[in-house]
């Protein structure tokens, strides 16, 4: 094959270039550099073979303007037959060949008569790129297998001893005999060691879960049957209990009916129903009237608390009022009758002083006026003054006693119509009063100090006088009326000094009284005081008592929620109504026995009035006769003679017999009242009595006197309820219980233990036995399964053994891609021995030959040596024996001149069906001219069967050429 | 009286080791196992059936994950609740002592020894539907012909009319598929066809067919794949017994599909997407999870690039996404370069004897020691005939590897 012309559109830096090369032997491309010298050998080398790489972007002449490459290349076949080829690199590799108007597509394919070499093979041998040609790095040593095998047919290869020492390195990699380095087979080994430790643990966890789950399956039925074991053994024990109640039920149903049966003797024992039935009636009643009752009592307890609370605090009330009003009367008794006896002391005073007065008055001469004349009147006037005034100070005190007893009275009826402590609401007033009322005391007992032994004393010595004027001068009449004048004077001197001394004791007596009364305030109003705190003291157990009555309430209406309730409390609201009149028959009773007691003092003074009016009755005709014996005579120097005193005297007394009259006529009347007070009295203690019995009853009920007690009477009675109820319950059941015979025959079927007996208690402790067991297997199950747990993370075996034995597979292959490695070496390696010792010497041969020509018989063989770094070209020179290494200080020329003939002669040996072009880059660099001579005839004369293409940019070359071997010189251009 | 319904499936093989390194497929195959025994029982309840026969192997090895335990007896309970009954016999993976110590007790008939025994198939309300004779596999390597022992107590059954099934983990020497697997408890076809049983529940061989017509003697396959030995629709039987005739309909109950495709035509796939259109083209349906073992043989432009593991496996796991497909293997061991090696041989360069010399070892590996390498990993056998065959399966495919690697394609 003869190249022609190349028709360049895009290809590198060249572009529409056309370049002819007239399908000449021998071409000489001269250019300089950078003209697209490189660039033609590689459009010539895709034309034969096709695009390498076929990307347009990875291709090393991928066109400067950035359009596809486009080529097509005229050639000329050994049999002169023209062809076209037109290759195209864009998106895709193109390819056609035109023979004679016959279209091929070849795509990327390399040319039908370039199967025999293929790219390789032209490229080493027959257009090695200056890359090629330096190699290796020591020029003595040659590939003469890897040449040839570049050269050879249709798979010409790689060197193979390179190849052998890859595919050795490659196997190293994967597994080595030794423990040196780190193969892929000892990494897979190392991951299986640590997948199999690890598997180890797996495996161990694995058999200790399993362990571990037929341990708790064991313990899932052990537990099982030791709860099924309890479930059943707690069941008998529960029918036996049931059973052991049922059968004492029965028994004692069956002792009763047998009692019944002995009690009723011969008579035929009524039907069981109507027995049950009676009984049940009897138990209801019983139960009944207990609850009626209860009932009762609680409501009685609510009642009395109420009612004797109350009326023990009026009845207290009532009797500190009753003692202080017969205090206040005593001290008013005894204010009266020291007045009375003051008014019925100065009314004698009075009446001793007009008749001194009168004697004084008398026409009488002699000592005896004198003397009367000399008595010191001032000094009698102010005793008398201050007798008065005590008279009005006590008459003040009356009425003031008789003020606080009126309002004392009141206070009662007050505190009766309110609980409201009255001494509460007044207490301040009260101790005012008692104060004043102790003032008061204290005047009288002043005016008490006073009696009239003076007044005596004067009349005494008015009688002594009267007896010395009658021993004196006295006219006749006189002197014969001095003696019984004297005697007058001398017995109202004595009698006087009587009444005087007993006045005196009276006086003391009435000190006395008035001290106990003294003492009696004081105690009152201590007891007052006493009374006041215990009040307040009661106020707070009232209050106490409202809240235990709240309780009570709250009680009573848990106490509702029961069916009869409502009638319970209405009946209870009916006994407190019923106990309003008994406690308004206290009051009163009370009240009636104040009025009593006002009577009785009123029928006493009525009586001591009457009495005093007979004694002064009595005293008055007294008087009248002692008027009578005296018959003195008006005074005419006085304004109240003793007998218009008298007759004053005489109408008060009548006025006093009126009031008697009047008194006599109210008798009747006071009687009447008198019995209505008895009867009344009877009531009240009636009433009285009843209340001791309801507070007898109380203490019964509440011997502590406590409402909590009563608040628990109260939950006694409702628990008494409950317990009714139950019983009732209780009777209603019994009626369809079984027969002591059925249940004892159950009993022995059943095989159940009565309660009480060895066998249940042997029972109930293997229940506890059982409990015990099941707890402790429960934990034990309990610690397995957090154990179990544990062991959730464990690597699953399955997974494991899967990603060991994909371990093992890829050992397995590991071991296998080794060993084929190593095979293949071990074959390539032997092959090239062989090819070696068949085919290396007529190539050596045939290259010594072009060798003597290129160098003109200077080199006349050529030799290989093998060596550790490869294969040693060796050269003998023309006149000696010794084999020098084609490599320095061997001239450049030389060497290129021995290799080109060695390669000269592979070409001649390998080929084929369509001798493919040589090219050649600047072969003749390093020339002489006559070995350049002798180089061009020998290109010339191989050129007859391949075109040589020499690229050279020494335009001396090519002429040399053109001149020895009529090269065709194809001038390029300057660098586009 | 109407037909015995009865499930029988076999091989289950739960908590099978899958050989990968990768661990989402392990993972997958795994639930896929779990996910099929699960569309069985499904299937139970769904065709209402009276029995389900486990021909043995429901378990992989004899230890049984803790996760696996509870799972299998929730299953076996939920059909046990649904009135289904289980029987079992026991396989050589899961003989008798392993699975008496995995399964909850009375969850199902279990049939552990060696020694047939007879149970009764009932319905809901307890009438007797058929005779079930099964035995098991007291070890892992028993060898005893177990069908004939059933044949020997199926004879002894009453003569009641009821329908007699034979459950039983065997090989039958006939069977198609049965060099893949041990020859445990093996049996003749002709003990089957002589045995007065009406339906032969068999398990051991995982492909699916009929070992024998009369009476009906089935293998169902494994219940669900494991690797692409294990190809194509797995589920089992679903068998209906009627006067004394059976009825056998395959029923596809796999969640993961193990699929084979062969591309053998493969001269004009030059890049890899061409790869992977005729791979689609070739599978009909992509439906269905699967894992797809694509044999890839001939000649191809291919194969050297194809030939480095890494980078197969890169551009497997590439199509598998771009597929729908759950993953895919690549098995390059068959493809060749576009290599003329014939008229390479005949040549005169190194490639021609080195292809020469491969002719030589295979003919006579004996013949060559001196030119095999001093240590070989996978040489270890010292038996001659043993060494040859190894080293005639090294020698596989060295040829092309030679002409590939003295001539790389560029």
């Amino acid at each position: 094959m003869k190249l022609g012309r190349l028709e360049i559109q895009a290809w590198g830096a060249l572009a529409d270039t056309t370049v002819d090369l007239a399908h000449a032997p021998l071409v000489v491309l001269l250019g300089p550099n950078e003209s697209g010298k490189t660039t033609l050998r590689d459009v010539i080398e895709t034309a034969l073979f096709g695009f390498s790489p076929a990307s347009l972007e990875r291709h090393p002449f991928a066109p400067w303007s950035g359009a596809d490459l486009d080529a097509r290349v005229h050639a000329r076949l050994s049999d002169d037959t023209d062809v076209v080829v037109r290759r195209q690199l864009g998106r895709t590799a193109r390819g056609q060949l035109d023979v004679r108007g016959d279209v091929v597509d070849l795509r990327n394919a390399p040319l039908p008569w370039t199967a025999e070499l293929g790219r390789e093979g032209w490229r080493h041998g027959l257009a090695p790129s200056a890359e090629l040609r330096v190699r290796p790095a020591d020029d003595a040593h040659v590939d003469l297998e890897a040449a040839w095998n570049a050269v050879a047919s249709g798979a010409g290869r790689r060197p193979s001893r390179g190849l052998v020492e890859q595919l050795e390195s490659e196997a190293a990699a994967l597994w080595r005999p030794d423990r040196r380095g780190r193969p892929r087979a000892r990494e897979l080994a190392d991951e299986l060691r640590d997948l199999t430790r690890v598997r180890r643990e797996a495996s161990r966890l694995a058999r200790e879960t399993e362990e571990l789950a037929s341990s708790q399956r064991e313990l899932d039925r052990r537990v099982e049957r030791l709860r099924g074991e309890r479930a059943d053994l707690a069941r008998r024990l529960r029918r036996s209990a049931t059973h052991g109640a049922r059968l004492a039920r029965a028994r004692k149903r069956d002792g009763l009916r047998r009692q019944a049966a002995s009690l009723l003797g011969d008579v035929a024992p009524p039907a069981r129903v109507d027995r049950v039935l009676l009984r049940r009636q009897r138990t209801r009643a019983r139960t009944e009237a207990a609850l009626l009752d209860a009932q009762r009592a609680l409501a009685r307890l609510e009642a009395t608390t109420h009612v004797a609370s109350r009326d023990r605090m009026l009845a207290r009330h009532a009797d500190e009022l009753r003692q202080l009003a017969a205090r206040a009367r005593a001290c008013q008794d005894s204010a009266e009758t020291v007045r009375r006896e003051s008014a019925h002391a100065a009314t004698w005073n009075e009446r001793v002083q007009r008749l001194a007065e009168a004697v004084l008055a008398a026409p009488l001469d002699g000592p005896l006026r004198r003397a009367v004349r000399d008595l010191p009147r001032d000094e009698l006037r102010d005793a008398l003054a201050a007798h008065e005034d005590a008279v009005a100070a006590h008459d003040h005190a009356r009425r003031e006693l008789t003020r606080l007893e009126s309002a004392a009275c009141a206070r009662a009826l007050h505190r009766d119509d309110d609980d409201e402590s009255p001494v509460a609401v007044d207490d301040g007033s009260t101790r005012q009063r008692l104060s004043d009322l102790d003032g008061l005391i204290l005047l009288e007992r002043g005016a008490a100090r006073q009696p009239p032994a003076e007044v005596a004393l004067i009349l005494a010595a008015l009688a002594c006088v009267a007896l010395a004027a009658s021993a004196a001068a006295v006219p006749g009449w006189l002197a014969a009326s001095l003696p019984a004048v004297a005697a007058f004077c001398g017995l109202c001197a004595v009698s006087l000094h009587l009444w005087s001394r007993l006045a005196s004791r009276r006086v003391a007596a009435l000190r006395t009284r008035l001290e106990l009364a003294d003492r009696d305030a004081v105690e009152a109003r201590l007891e007052l005081t006493e009374a006041l705190a215990d009040t307040r003291s009661r106020e707070r157990r009232v209050e106490a008592a409202e809240e235990h009555a709240s309780a009570l309430a709250a009680a009573r209406v848990a106490v509702d929620t029961t069916g009869d309730a409502l009638q319970r409390r209405r009946r209870a609201v009916e006994h407190l109504l019923s106990a309003v009149p008994l406690a308004e028959h206290v009051v009163r009773g009370r009240d009636l026995a104040h009025d009593l007691s006002g009577l009785a003092d009123a029928l006493a003074r009525l009586d001591e009035h009457d009495g005093r009016a007979r004694a002064l009755r009595a005293e008055r005709e007294e008087l009248a006769a002692h008027l009578a014996a005296l018959d003195l005579g008006p005074d005419e120097s006085s304004d109240d003679d003793p007998l218009s005193h008298a007759e004053r005297l005489a109408r008060a007394v009548d006025g006093a017999c009126q009031s008697v009259v009047q008194a006599d006529a109210l008798r009747p009347d006071l009687l009447a009242a008198k019995d209505d007070a008895a009867r009344t009295r009877s009531e009240h203690e009636r009433s009285v009595r009843e209340l001791d019995a309801l507070e007898r009853l109380l203490a019964s009920l509440d011997p502590d006197g406590d409402l909590d007690a009563g608040l628990a009477r109260a939950r006694k009675a409702q628990h008494l309820q409950r317990r009714a109820d139950a019983l009732q319950r209780e009777l209603d059941e019994d009626l369809d219980g079984p027969d002591l015979g059925e249940l004892e025959q159950e009993l022995a079927r059943d095989g159940l233990r009565l309660p009480g007996t060895p066998e249940h208690a042997r029972w109930q402790q293997r229940l506890d036995a059982l409990e015990a067991e099941l707890g402790d297997a429960e934990q034990r199950r309990a610690q397995g399964m957090a154990r179990l747990g544990s062991h959730a993370d464990a690597p699953d075996l399955a997974d494991l053994d899967g990603r060991m034995a994909a371990l093992e597979d890829e050992q397995r292959e590991v071991r296998r891609e080794h060993d084929r490695l190593r095979l293949l070496a071990a074959v390539i390696r032997e092959a090239g021995e062989r090819w070696r010792a068949t085919t290396r010497e007529p190539i050596l041969a045939r290259a010594s030959h072009w060798a003597t020509r290129l160098t003109d018989g200077r080199w006349r063989e050529l030799r290989l040596q093998e060596t550790p770094r490869g294969t040693r070209l060796l050269a003998v020179a023309g006149h000696e024996d010794t084999a020098r290494p084609v490599a320095a200080p061997l001239s450049r020329g030389t060497r290129t001149q021995l290799r080109l003939a060695l390669r000269l002669a592979l070409a001649e040996s390998l080929e084929g069906e369509q001798p493919l072009p040589l090219v050649l880059d600047e072969a003749f660099a390093s020339w002489d001219d006559r070995r350049a001579g002798l180089g061009a005839e020998l290109l010339a004369r191989v050129g007859r069967r391949h075109q040589v293409v020499v690229l050279t940019c020494r335009a001396r070359v090519a002429e040399r050429l053109a001149e020895l071997a009529d090269a065709h010189v194809v001038t390029l251009g300057e660098p586009p | 009286m109407p037909p015995v319904r009865l499930v029988h499936c076999a091989d289950v093989h739960l908590d099978t080791a899958v050989a990968s390194r990768h661990d989402g497929r392990r993972r997958r195959v795994a639930d896929a196992v779990r996910a099929t025994f699960d569309a069985l029982v499904d299937l139970c309840l769904r065709e209402r059936v009276h029995g389900l026969l486990i021909a043995g192997d429901l378990l992989d090895g004899q230890r049984l994950a803790p996760g696996t335990a509870a799972f299998l007896a929730a299953r076996l309970t939920r059909l046990a609740d649904a009135g289904v009954t289980t029987f079992l016999a026991a396989g050589n993976h899961d003989p008798g002592p392993a699975l008496r110590a995995a399964l909850p007790p009375g969850c199902c008939e279990l049939f552990d020894r060696a020694q047939p025994r007879a149970a009764i198939l009932r319905d809901e309300q307890g009438a007797p539907l058929a005779h079930v004779v099964g035995c098991g596999h007291e070890g892992p390597r028993d060898t005893e012909d177990l069908p004939a022992r059933i044949a020997d107590a199926a004879g002894e059954l009453p003569a009641d009319g009821l329908p007699r099934v034979a459950l039983v983990h065997t090989q039958v020497l006939e069977a198609r598929g049965r060099d893949r697997h041990e020859a445990y408890a093996a049996t003749a076809r002709a003990t089957l066809a002589d045995a007065p049983v009406d339906y032969w529940a068999l398990g051991h061989v995982h492909r699916r067919q009929v070992v024998c017509e009369s009476p009906l003697a089935c293998y169902p396959g494994n219940l669900q794949g494991r690797h692409r030995h294990e190809r194509g629709p797995k589920g089992a039987l679903l068998v209906e017994l009627e006067g004394g005739r059976a009825r056998a309909r395959f029923q596809t109950l796999d969640t993961l599909r193990f699929e084979t495709v062969t591309l053998d035509t493969l001269a004009e796939v030059t890049r890899p997407h061409d790869l992977q259109l005729a791979l689609r083209a070739a599978l009909a349906d992509t439906r269905r999870e699967r894992v797809v073992h694509v044999e890839l043989s001939g000649a191809c432009p291919l194969a050297a690039s194809l030939g480095a593991r890494d980078a197969r496996e890169e551009l497997a796991e590439q199509m598998a996404d771009e597929l729908g497909v759950f993953a895919l293997d690549l098995d390059v061991r068959a493809l060749r370069a576009p290599l003329d090696l014939e008229r390479a041989r005949d040549g005169s360069h190194v490639l021609a004897h080195a292809l020469r010399l491969l002719d030589e070892l295979r003919a006579d590996p004996g013949g060559h020691e001196h030119l095999l390498p001093e240590h070989l990993a996978s040489l270890e056998a010292t038996d001659p005939d043993a060494r040859a065959e190894t080293l005639r399966a090294l020698l596989e495919g060295l040829d092309e590897r030679a002409a590939l690697r003295l001539d790389p394609p560029t």
